[in-house]
């Protein structure tokens, strides 16, 4: 065999293994669909179950066809340094508008399809997130268009800016963020927060003194199950945070496992960190409040609060960092519910909050770290701030200025009176076909 | 429409779905932005008509 032939089988073989690798972590990813929609029916009360439900499939749904549209096209264009105005004739923006050759089955194009799907599931998750926090009170009609924005829009532009080799935040400030505690959780959780504010809170959630009721779901069991499903998803959304790019052409030297900013990394790295915080968020939480709801909620920040830096941390500190996230979120969600803001599951708190932490610790404790390419930025922590507020911003404003242009609309929100009867009114069939009956909270 | 085969000959061929590289592409384009803008406006409808009956 010549060293050509060679060379053309190792590629073979390796663009082959990539495909197949995208491929499975997609599939695990829709775990994550799977387990917010449960999580989402559990904490809805029995009127409302399957309308939460229809929620969580149709901004899965609705995120496919507009992020081959557009979305995917976004990541690109801001992808080369632009904050505010895409740079439609960059490479690759240019390669991935949706009626190229590039979007579509190519038989000298192993990679762009399997790398959108991945990206497909990181917004839909962007989109599962927000959908909790306004169960039983937002329309379907809204809720989709808010999916559609956030998950095809919002997030990818911050994916450009901050997880993109060529992104400001990248070239200009260091900025560190492997595992999108901001691009993914700080955007959906300041988003969730902006439309909050507009949406309003649950009849029955608050009383006129300005107290607050709990307003139970209907399945604990179901919300907990749900929260593990979640966490097998997120095995598969940082396995794709990763790349394993063929040995280049030239060249004898593997590349092997590289983040999403082209600098070296392990999955053992990942595998590490990942576990480690997942299980310090669990004890942190149960340290708190002893709640099962809480616990599993916990899982989710403890991973969020270390993702930032899922290569470099040492075990010990993303244990640490998954114990403090446990910690605060319930803390988090009193302090935002005592605002008069009714966030149905806690995800400002879980992923807003949070992804705060994952960002700004990277900033505290990994300082330093060289730059990934010749003149550029160190992590830092004025990098990291910078990223900060420029996630916060991103995720708060666009989700604060379209809620409100739905509210003037009158689309919003679901009327007081058919919240009353519940918004499976809107659902052809019946959850619970035997009649189980919702306390009334009014 | 109905011979929308980009290819002659699957030696060498790159991009093998229906219309590459043609104009047609872009139909299915405006198809496929209205399915998802069509249905939206239908969930509104539904919404009203829902709204109205218990409000």
């Amino acid at each position: 065999m010549s060293p050509e032939e060679l060379r053309a089988v190792i590629d073979a073989a390796a663009n082959a293994s990539m495909e197949a690798y995208y491929w499975w972590a997609t599939g695990i990813m829709v775990c994550i669909h799977a387990g917010f929609m449960m999580y989402e029916m559990g904490q809805s009360r029995v009127r409302n179950v399957l309308a939460s439900g229809v929620k969580n499939i149709l901004a899965f749904a609705f995120i496919i066809p507009t992020f081959f549209l557009f979305g995917w096209w976004l990541y690109w264009a801001y992808g080369t340094g632009n904050i505010f105005i895409p740079d439609a004739s960059a490479e690759f923006a240019q390669y991935y508008v949706p009626w190229s050759d590039g979007m579509g089955p190519n038989l000298q194009d192993q990679a762009s399809g399997v790398f959108w799907a991945a990206f497909v599931l990181f917004s839909a998750t962007t989109a599962s997130i927000v959908s909790g926090s306004v169960i039983e009170r937002i329309r379907i009609s809204s809720w989709i268009i808010l999916a559609t924005l956030v998950g095809s829009v919002v997030w990818i532009i911050a994916a450009g800016w901050g997880w993109s080799a060529g992104g400001w935040l990248v070239t200009d400030w260091g900025y560190h963020d492997v595992g999108a505690a901001g691009v993914v959780h700080m955007i959906s959780g300041f988003f969730a927060l902006g439309v909050l504010i507009n949406l309003g809170p649950r009849v029955g959630r608050f009383n006129a003194d300005g107290s607050a009721n709990d307003l139970p779901g209907h399945s604990i069991p179901m919300t907990i199950a749900g929260l593990m499903i979640i966490i097998i998803g997120f095995f598969g959304f940082l396995g794709a945070c990763l790349l394993y790019p063929a040995p280049m052409a030239g060249s004898t030297a593997d590349a092997g496992w590289l983040t999403i900013y082209g600098g070296p990394a392990t999955l053992s790295s990942f595998a590490f960190n990942t576990l480690m915080s997942f299980a310090g968020g669990i004890i942190g939480a149960y340290f708190i409040t002893k709640d099962p709801f809480w616990m599993m909620s916990g899982a989710l920040a403890g991973i969020f609060c270390a993702a930032a830096g899922l290569d470099l941390w040492y075990p010990g500190t993303a244990f640490a960092l998954g114990f403090l996230g446990g910690v605060v979120i319930p803390y988090a969600h009193k302090m935002i519910t005592s605002w008069g803001i009714d966030d149905a599951v806690g995800a400002v708190s879980v992923h807003g909050v949070c992804g705060l932490i994952g960002v700004l610790a990277v900033g505290v404790l990994l300082g330093g770290y060289p730059p990934l390419t010749e003149g550029g930025e160190t992590i830092s922590f004025t990098g990291q701030l910078v990223g900060a507020i420029a996630m916060g911003l991103g995720g708060f404003i666009p989700g604060y200025v379209v809620s409100w242009i739905l509210n003037k609309c009158g689309i919003l929100r679901t009327s007081d009176a058919v919240q009353q009867i519940g918004v499976d009114a809107e659902i052809p069939v019946a959850a619970y076909p035997e009649n189980m009956q919702s306390r009334d909270y009014s | 429409m109905f011979d929308s085969s980009p290819i002659e000959s699957w030696e060498g061929a790159g991009a093998v779905f229906n219309s590459a590289g043609g104009g047609n592409v872009w139909i299915w384009v405006v198809i496929a932005a209205a399915l998802c803008i069509i249905p939206i406006i239908s969930a509104i409808r539904h919404e009203n008509e829902i709204e109205n009956k218990h409000g």
